[in-house]
C-alpha cells in the first residue's frame, strides 16, 4: 500500500516537473503559429530549417482555419496568424502582410460528368443550386451533387466572392472539412461538383475549365480563381517573428504545395 | 389418477467428447417408487439424472447410447420432443434456484410457458403447486413478495413447487438438500414421501440416511458404472458387492 | 525527529497533494460548465428560444440560428443506430453467453475490443467508401445521409454495446437456464422470459451508455452525413448533428467574434444531455442495487 502511495507520488510531481523544467532548461522564446489548415503541411515542413538555425527559438503551430487564426494574432493569442482570407480593414491596419503567393482553386467533378467545360455563368447556377442536373448545363441528364467545404474554408470565401458574385453556395450542398474527404466523395459519387486547392499530382477527377480560361499544370499562373495565403504578424511584433514570417513566406518549397509566388513582381512595385 | 409411468434404464452410456463419464446402465424404476442414486463423488450420478430430461445436451461434445423408456416415450434419439420430455420429467436441482421474480411468477413460469394466461386458472395450478410442497400455508397473502426474500428451505421447495406445476409425472432430484439446515432437511423428505405413488422419483443423494429414509430402492454407482441396484433393505442390510459394502461403511472415502 | 513524526508529515504533504488535484479537476469542470452557461446566457437573452430551439434556418454569418434541424439529426441518427446495433448486439451475447458457445466468448470479446481501439476517422472512412456508395446504387440519392450516419455510428457503438449486453448476459447464473430449460422451455423462451427480464436493468443502463456514445461522436458522422443545415425530411436526405455541425463552425467562429456564443449553447445542450442521462444510469443502478 505504502509503495503504491510512493509510486503515485513520483508519478505527479515528475509530469509537473516535466512541464515546467524541460522547457526552462533548453529554450528561451516560443513563438505560436495559428491559422488556415491548407498551410500546416507547408509550415511543418520548412520550420526544422529555420529551427536548426535558431536553438533557443521553439515554434508551435496549429490549424483552427483562417478565420481563427485572424482572430488569434489580433488579439494576441498566435504570434502569427495563417490566412486565405484578406481580413476587415479594421483588423488588417494593425497587421503586417506576409503573402506567399497564389494558390489556384479549382472546380473538380466526378468522370462521368460529361463537360470537361462551363461557362462562368453555368458555374455560378449550379453552385447556387439553380441547376440542378448537368444537362441544364450541357451535359448528359445527371443530377448535380454539390460537394464544399465548411463557412470558415478559404476557398469557400473565395468561390462565394469570385464566382457567386457574392451570392451563397446551395444549402444542399454536401460539406466535408477535410480537403482529402472532400476528393474522396467527388472521386465517388456521379455528378459531384466540388472545388479544391490545387497541389500537383491531383488525379481521378476532371478538372473542369471556365469560360475562357482552362487550368494548365505547367502554366498555373493564368488561372483567375486563387487564394492569397498569407501570414498576419502585429505591427508590434519583434524582429525575430517579423524574420520568421518573412522567411517562411519565401520558401521555395511553396510550389511543391501549389503555390507559385507573385513576389517578383510585387517585389518590383516596391 | 392415472399411476405414473415406470422408468426403464437400458444399457445407457455417456461420453463427453472422448470420455465415457457413464457405461452400460440398466436399471428399472417401478411407477410411483422412489429410487436413490448414491456412490462417491464423480461417480455419474448427476450426469445420470441430467441424462434422463436430456439437459445434459448442453454440454459440448456429448454423445449418448442406449435407451430410456420413460412410459412409452423414448428419452434417447434425434428427433426426441424435448419440450414434451422435460413437461414429463421435472426437475430439482442441489442449490435452490428460483427465478429473480415473485413466488406467483416462479410457479407460474412453467404453466404460462404452455400458453395459460387466463389469471384465475394461474391462481388455481398455482395453489395447488404450493399446496402440493406444503409451502402455501407460510406464503398465502406473500405470493407478490420476491422469492429471494425466502429462506433457503422455503426457497427448494417452492422450486420444487414451480416443476408440479406442469404436472409432470417422473421427478428429478439432484441432492435437493444439500444446501439445507436438518429441519429443513426434514420437511424436504416429508413431502418426497407424500410425493411418492403420485410420480415417480429419482433421488440423488451424498446422504445415505436419507436414502435409507425415504427410498424403495437403492442404486449404487462407482467410476460411471452401476455396481449393485436392489430394494433399499437388501442393499443395506446385505449388500451383495464388497465396493457396495465398502462404500456404506465409509471405507471407501 | 523520530520516523513517526516523518511519516506523519509526510503523509500530510501527500494529503495536501492529492487534494489539490481533486480541487484543481473539480475547478476546471466547473470552468467549462461556467464559459458555456455565461455564453449560452448571452445568447438565449439575445437571441430568445423561439426562433433558435425551434428555428429552422441556420447561417450563422448572417445572424440566423436556427438549431432544430441539428437536435433533429443528433436524436434519429442516435436513434437509427442504436435500433440497427441493439438487436445485434443483444444476438451476439444470446449465442455467446447462452446458446453453449462460451468457446466463442473469448474471441468474440476481443473482437470487440479491437473494434473500441480504431479511431473515428477510420470508420469515416470506410463510411464515405462503403456505406454512402451502397445507399447511393441501392436509393439512387447522393447517398450522404441520416441512414448512412446511422449505419457508421451502429457498427461504432456496436463493440461497447456487445460487451455491455455480454457482461450483462454472463450475470444470469447456469443454474437459472437449467431450471427454466428443465421446466420444458425452449431456449428462446428461456431468453425472452427468463434472461431478458432478469437483467433488465443492466441492458437498459448498456443502452443509455451507447446512447451517450453515439450522441458524442463526431468526426466519422460528418464525413458521411452531407452537413447540411436544413431540416432532414427523410432517413435518406443529407443532415448534420449537434457535434458535427460544432465542429464545422468552430473555426469560422472562435471565441469573440460574433455568433460564437451560439457554439456555447450547442456545447451546453449536449452537455446537458450527457449528464441527464449518467444520471438516469446511477439511478437504474442504484434501483437495481435494492
Amino acid at each position: 500500500m505504502r509503495n503504491l502511495r510512493w509510486i503515485f507520488l513520483g508519478a505527479f510531481c515528475a509530469t509537473l516537473g516535466a512541464s515546467t523544467s524541460s522547457g526552462l532548461a533548453t529554450t528561451r522564446i516560443h513563438v505560436s503559429i495559428m491559422g488556415s489548415t491548407a498551410l500546416v503541411p507547408l509550415i511543418k515542413e520548412v520550420l526544422p530549417e529555420w529551427e536548426s538555425k535558431h536553438p533557443l527559438v521553439r515554434v508551435s503551430v496549429t490549424g483552427g482555419g483562417s478565420w481563427a487564426g485572424l482572430a488569434a494574432v489580433s488579439k494576441g493569442q498566435a504570434d502569427i496568424g495563417m490566412s486565405d482570407i484578406a481580413p476587415s480593414h479594421l483588423v488588417a491596419t494593425r497587421l503586417i502582410k506576409y503573402p506567399l503567393g497564389r494558390l489556384p482553386v479549382l472546380f473538380i467533378a466526378h468522370r462521368a460528368n460529361v463537360p470537361r467545360w462551363v461557362s462562368s455563368h453555368s458555374l455560378r447556377e449550379l453552385f447556387t443550386g439553380r441547376y440542378k442536373n448537368w444537362h441544364q448545363a450541357g451535359g448528359p441528364n445527371l443530377r448535380v451533387v454539390i460537394v464544399s467545404r465548411p463557412l470558415s474554408s478559404g476557398s469557400r470565401y473565395v468561390v462565394e466572392q469570385r464566382v457567386l458574385l457574392g451570392q451563397s453556395l446551395t444549402p444542399h450542398a454536401i460539406i466535408q472539412l477535410s480537403n482529402g474527404a472532400l476528393y474522396k466523395t467527388v472521386l465517388s459519387t456521379p455528378g459531384a461538383l466540388g472545388y479544391l486547392e490545387w497541389r500537383p499530382g491531383l488525379k481521378g477527377v476532371v478538372v473542369m475549365a471556365v469560360g475562357p480560361n482552362r487550368f494548365a499544370n505547367n502554366r498555373p499562373t493564368n488561372w483567375p480563381y486563387y487564394t492569397e495565403p498569407t501570414l498576419y504578424v502585429p505591427s508590434q511584433a519583434s524582429a525575430l517573428v517579423k524574420q520568421l514570417a518573412f522567411w517562411l513566406s519565401q520558401t521555395p518549397k511553396r510550389e511543391e504545395f501549389g503555390i507559385y509566388p507573385v513576389d517578383s513582381m510585387v517585389q518590383g512595385h516596391q | 389418477m392415472n399411476s405414473p409411468p415406470d422408468l426403464i434404464v437400458d444399457r445407457l452410456s455417456v461420453a463427453y467428447r472422448d470420455q465415457w463419464v457413464l457405461q452400460e446402465i440398466s436399471l428399472t424404476v417401478p411407477s410411483g417408487r422412489v429410487m436413490a442414486v448414491i456412490g462417491p463423488s464423480g461417480c455419474g450420478k448427476s450426469t445420470f439424472l441430467r441424462t434422463v430430461n436430456r439437459l445434459v445436451d448442453r454440454m459440448p461434445g456429448v454423445h449418448l447410447k442406449g435407451q430410456i423408456h420413460v412410459g412409452s416415450v423414448e428419452a434417447i434419439g434425434d428427433d426426441v420432443d424435448l419440450v414434451g420430455l422435460r413437461r414429463m420429467v421435472g426437475m430439482v436441482f442441489q442449490q435452490p434456484n428460483p427465478f429473480p421474480f415473485s413466488v406467483f411468477d416462479n410457479v407460474a413460469y412453467g404453466p404460462r410457458l404452455e400458453g395459460v394466461k387466463n389469471s384465475s386458472r394461474l391462481r388455481a395450478v398455482v395453489e395447488h403447486s404450493l399446496k402440493q410442497a406444503s409451502l402455501w400455508d407460510e406464503v398465502r397473502g406473500k405470493l407478490r413478495r420476491p422469492a429471494s426474500s425466502l429462506s433457503g428451505g422455503q426457497q427448494q421447495r417452492l422450486c420444487i413447487a414451480r416443476a408440479l406445476a406442469v404436472s409432470p409425472q417422473v421427478l428429478l432430484m439432484d441432492e435437493p438438500t444439500a444446501a439445507l439446515d436438518p429441519s429443513s432437511t426434514a420437511k424436504i423428505e416429508e413431502l418426497i414421501l407424500a410425493l411418492k405413488g403420485e410420480y415417480t422419483i429419482i433421488l440423488v443423494t451424498h446422504n445415505l440416511q436419507q436414502a435409507a429414509r425415504v427410498s424403495d430402492l437403492i442404486a449404487f454407482f462407482r467410476d460411471g458404472r452401476l455396481i449393485e441396484v436392489g430394494s433399499t433393505r437388501d442393499v443395506f442390510t446385505a449388500p451383495k458387492r464388497e465396493e457396495t459394502e465398502e462404500f456404506l461403511t465409509g471405507r471407501y472415502e | 525527529m523520530n520516523v513517526h513524526q516523518h511519516n506523519l508529515r509526510m503523509e500530510r504533504i501527500q494529503h495536501r497533494i492529492f487534494w489539490l488535484s481533486a480541487a484543481l479537476l473539480i475547478g476546471l469542470g466547473l470552468a467549462i460548465w461556467g464559459t458555456l452557461a455565461v455564453g449560452a446566457a448571452q445568447f438565449v437573452l439575445h437571441h430568445g428560444l423561439n426562433r433558435t430551439l425551434l428555428g429552422v434556418d441556420y447561417n450563422p454569418t448572417r445572424g440566423q440560428f436556427g438549431l432544430l434541424p441539428f437536435f433533429m439529426g443528433s436524436v434519429s441518427v442516435t436513434m437509427l443506430a442504436l435500433a440497427l446495433a441493439y438487436p445485434l448486439s443483444l444476438s451476439v451475447a444470446a449465442v455467446t453467453v447462452l446458446m453453449g458457445k462460451r468457446a466463442w466468448l473469448a474471441p468474440v470479446r476481443q473482437g470487440m475490443g479491437a473494434l473500441v481501439a480504431i479511431p473515428s476517422v477510420i470508420f469515416g472512412w470506410w463510411g464515405l467508401s462503403a456505406v454512402v456508395p451502397l445507399i447511393r446504387q441501392v436509393s439512387g440519392s447522393s447517398g450522404f445521409s441520416l441512414l448512412a450516419a446511422g449505419l457508421v455510428l451502429a457498427l461504432m457503438i456496436l463493440p461497447t454495446l456487445s460487451l455491455l449486453t455480454i457482461n450483462a448476459f454472463a450475470r444470469v447464473p447456469e443454474r437459472w437456464i437449467d431450471g427454466s430449460l428443465a421446466l420444458g422451455a425452449t431456449p428462446d423462451q428461456t431468453l425472452g422470459r427468463l434472461v431478458l427480464r432478469s437483467v433488465k436493468a443492466p441492458l437498459i443502463e448498456a443502452g443509455i451508455v451507447a446512447v451517450g456514445r453515439a450522441l458524442g461522436e463526431t468526426m466519422a458522422v460528418q464525413m458521411v452525413i452531407g452537413g447540411q443545415t436544413l431540416l432532414p425530411h427523410g432517413l435518406l436526405s443529407p443532415a448534420a448533428t449537434l457535434t458535427t455541425e460544432l465542429l464545422s463552425d468552430i473555426s469560422l467562429l472562435p471565441p469573440g467574434v460574433e455568433g460564437h456564443h451560439v457554439l456555447d449553447f450547442m456545447a451546453l445542450s449536449l452537455l446537458l444531455i450527457m449528464y441527464g442521462l449518467v444520471l438516469l444510469v446511477e439511478r437504474i443502478r442504484g434501483r437495481a442495487e435494492v
